[in-house]
């Protein structure tokens, strides 16, 4: 009658069952298959600096891909990104040029927080849908950028992002290095705090998470802000990677960064999935966009390839199962 | 020659045997109950009957023939309507929509509106629904929603009807009225297959009684020739004459005398369990409770109004003591309780032990040890796609953290809280990483209020706490109601069962159309006297 004790004799059967369950593990499976056959196939992958290459930029799509899981695992979804991407990096430049790297980083990390305290405000004082609420939020920084620069942003060599971008240690990108390090923060902040706890909670249901005492609001504040947060640091890398900014350097990080996150295998509807599925997520794109430049397709056919491959790999292992 | 005869059939889920060789079958124009606790495999039989499901083994032939290539659409097409608890209409749509759904009248690919109405209002009728065709489904309360899918079911024209729980949100005109299109149904030659929590109904309406448990077939019944007593023991196994326990203040001498009347003793281990698990509870909220009785008021209501929902209700929750709302469906007693957690707003005055308090949100409640278990169980008691663990924590992250806030959730201590409740509660589950969809709807329920023990609760609000449970988890959560209240907690419940009011409750509170109407006690708390205080909405005296 009473609950069976947790036995050695079930234990390869929930092994397979985890395994079956788990699609952050499918995605590096699919990770390691799609490089695997890169080397073997593709021309230039088979050097430890196109490996390199490769880690390096995919640390910028990574980084905005660990923040948008926050967001995601509890039913949410950012596409203020690409705008706060943008931000950061214009600010930086031009803060920068007048008062230095320090202070421009500073204000731009600010300001990038400031438009996910926004985001988190709109969803749950003002109860704006997320998708409506990120996307206005978006469209308002781009435009306020256009403002802010009059059209030409500029351009900054901060040394400290330079060398973030840039550096090695021990042969590893830095860059990598850091984008690994947020990841193992957010892993814990996702599945070993409490704060993670209600995140998930309320990724499977808001009705119940508010019966159970979850606070609604600190939850999305600290999800939306931890989001804009990253969004805003990979915005920094990028103008240390490039020394220059651009109003529309964040734009391709948007729709990357959610589909990262799926075929990461964390349900688009929130509530299952794991921040390290989303790591696998953001290579497997970047290497996806590597092999088609390869390839010498030209921008418009690698984008309907691209979107093409992110649909078959979603019916592959990622989509929503029914209830 | 049988409608319907399930003959030697088997069902697994992963390993798990949950049908063992069930056979019985249905005549035509007959009523037959299917009688079992929660996880009997009731479910699971009229799934493989409606189509959802298929057998491992064994045979179901319908009308003669066996079941070939069998869906949901095939059993509808065939004369296979069913109701279940759970609602299917798109509550979007009209009540005329809903009603045809998939067979909507229309002319050059236009729905004909009109036409649809005045082809659902006999269905209504029927079903006993004085609504307008044209509402909007979900505008309706939960009951009448119910019976639109009756007539939902009813609009093909069925030759077996499968009531599944489908009378557990009807008040009784309305159960009357499913009643009567059962008669309906057997006069004119179908069948129907009715399943039930609710004995009376059972027996109101059925010409034979099949009893399930743990996935066989104990017995198939004539009415006439069986009683309550018969049916429950083959559905347990044992009689069950202690379903409610003895009530405040009845200890000593009347417990006893209340012994007495024990028909049949639970076997030695069993008592021995329960002991402990009484021990348990007490010992655990007893550390910093008042004490049991005479505890006085720990929540003082006056004049608690929800807008559209109650008004001017006044209520006294008392320390030892479980207080009942009763009254028909929907007169406002579940506001008064979503009010008291704060999920809904409210205005009126709140004292908590003699202090004015502000109940503005769950989390304000929750500060004040109060805790609610909803009749939602599924959308706001638990959250179903996640772990039992992951449920029975999600309340107690103070517990299992032993900082604050963001700190991190210790894996060891939320075992030990998962397995100790899984065990004092006697919550059946393959282990704690089991999702809570997956369990039986008295599991659920065991774990919804297991969720709020470790924190202690000082009043404990349940919604319902029983509707849809096997009456072997209900006796446990009575018993369990009864030795929480007698530690200190003060216990208010909704419920649409009478029986369930009179035989737990130390005082019922009777609403009508929002406001109370009398108050019983004591001796004055009868079945007789709270239907016709809830039916009159005024004061039962005699």
């Amino acid at each position: 009658m009473t609950a069976l004790p947790r036995t050695a004799a079930s234990l390869p059967r929930r092994l397979t069952g985890t395994l079956k369950e788990n699609r952050a593990a499918w995605a590096f499976g699919v990770l390691v298959v799609t490089w695997l056959a890169a080397i073997l196939f593709a021309k230039g992958f088979d050097s430890v600096s196109s490996f390199r290459y490769l880690v390096q930029t995919a640390a910028f799509l990574g980084i905005v891909g660990v923040g948008q899981t926050l967001v995601v695992m509890m039913s949410g979804i950012d596409l203020s990104v690409s705008g706060v991407v943008a931000l950061s990096a214009v600010v930086c430049a031009q803060v920068a040029s007048g008062s230095g790297g320090t202070a421009g980083i500073a204000v731009a990390l600010a300001a990038s927080v400031l438009v996910g305290l926004a985001n988190a405000a709109g969803v749950t004082w003002l109860r704006v849908p997320p998708m409506v609420m990120t996307l206005a939020t978006g469209t308002i920084v781009a435009g306020a950028l256009l403002v802010y620069t009059d059209g030409s942003p500029k351009s900054a060599k901060v040394a400290l992002l330079g060398s973030l971008a840039n550096d090695r240690v021990l042969g590893v990108p830095l860059a990598f290095v850091l984008w690994i390090g947020i990841t193992a923060v957010a892993a814990w902040l996702l599945h070993a705090s409490r704060i993670g706890r209600y995140v998930f909670a309320l990724g499977n249901g808001e009705r119940a998470s508010r019966a159970s005492g979850v606070p609604l609001a600190r939850t999305a504040f600290i999800a939306y802000g931890t989001c804009a947060l990253l969004a805003g640091v990979s915005g920094l890398v990028l103008l240390g990677f490039t020394s220059t900014s651009s109003l529309t350097m964040g734009n391709p990080y948007q729709l990357l960064s959610i589909a990262s996150v799926v075929l990461g295998g964390t349900s688009i509807l929130g509530g299952r999935g794991h921040v390290l599925g989303t790591v696998a997520g953001a290579l497997l794109l970047t290497l996806l966009t590597a092999l088609l430049a390869s390839w010498n397709m030209s921008e418009g056919v690698r984008q309907i390839v691209l979107g093409l491959l992110i649909i078959g790999l979603l019916l592959a292992y990622a989509r929503e199962r029914r209830s | 020659m049988a409608l319907l005869a399930v003959e030697q059939v088997s069902k697994s889920f992963a390993g798990n045997r949950v049908l063992d060789r069930v056979s019985f079958d249905v005549r035509p124009g007959e009523v037959l109950a299917l009688v079992g606790e929660n996880g009997a495999g009731k479910s699971t039989v009229l799934s493989l009957v409606t189509g959802l499901l298929a057998p491992d083994s064994g045979r179901i032939a319908y009308d003669g023939e066996p079941l070939r290539s069998w869906s949901p659409h095939r059993a509808r097409e065939v004369g296979i309507g069913s109701v279940h608890q759970e609602l299917s209409l798109n509550p979007h749509q009209t009540v005329a929509e809903n009603v045809f759904l998939g067979q909507w009248p229309s002319r050059r690919g236009l729905i004909l509106r009109r036409d649809l109405a005045r082809r659902a209002r006999p269905l209504l009728d029927r079903v006993g629904l004085d609504v307008d065709p044209l509402t909007r489904a979900g505008r309706l309360p939960l009951g009448q929603q119910q019976l639109v899918e009756l007539a939902k079911a009813l609009a093909s024209g069925p030759r077996l009807l499968i009531l599944d729980e489908a009378t557990s949100a009807l008040d009784d005109d309305q159960v009357r009225s499913v009643f009567a299109v059962v008669d309906e149904l057997r006069a004119a030659g179908s069948s129907v297959i009715i399943v039930s929590h609710r004995m009376g109904e059972l027996f109101a309406v059925s010409d034979r009684l099949t009893v399930l448990k743990d996935g066989e077939v104990m017995a198939t019944r004539e009415r006439a020739e069986t009683d309550h007593d018969d049916i429950v023991r083959l559905m347990i196994g044992r009689e069950l004459s202690d379903l409610f326990p003895p009530k405040a203040g009845m200890s000593g001498a009347d417990e006893l005398a209340q012994g007495d009347e024990i028909a049949a003793i639970p076997s030695e281990k069993e008592i021995a369990s329960e002991k402990a698990a009484a021990e348990d509870a007490t010992a655990d909220s007893a550390d910093d409770a008042e004490p049991a009785h005479g505890g006085g008021t720990v929540l003082r209501a006056r004049g608690l109004t929800v807008p559209g929902a109650c008004e001017g209700v006044d209520l006294d929750l008392e320390a030892g003591r479980i207080i009942g709302l009763g009254g028909l469906q929907g007169q406002g007693q579940r506001a008064v309780l979503r009010a008291l957690f704060g999920l809904v707003r409210h205005t009126g005055r709140i004292e908590l032990d003699g202090r004015p308090a502000r109940l503005a949100s769950p989390r304000e409640a929750i500060r004040h040890r109060i805790a609610y278990v909803p009749e939602d169980r599924k959308v706001e008691g638990l959250h179903v796609a996640q772990t039992v663990r992951a449920n029975l924590a999600l309340t107690n992250l103070d517990v299992v953290t032993p900082g604050r806030r963001l700190l991190t959730v210790d894996r060891g201590a939320e075992a030990r809280l998962v397995d100790d409740l899984v065990e004092r509660m006697r919550i059946r589950v393959t282990g704690p990483e089991q999702e809570a969809r997956r369990l039986s709807g008295g599991n659920q329920q065991k774990v919804a209020l297991a969720r709020w023990l470790p924190a202690k609760p000082r009043i404990l609000l349940l919604a319902e706490p029983t509707r849809g449970i096997d009456v072997g988890t209900k006796r446990e959560i009575y018993h369990l109601l009864r030795r929480l209240a007698d530690s200190g907690v003060a216990v208010l419940i909704t419920s649409g069962d009478t029986m369930e009011l009179v035989g737990l409750c130390d005082e019922v509170a009777v609403m009508y159309e929002g406001a109370v109407v009398d108050r019983l006690a004591g001796d004055g708390l009868t079945e007789e006297r709270l239907v016709r205080a809830s039916v009159t909405g005024t004061v039962a005296d005699d």
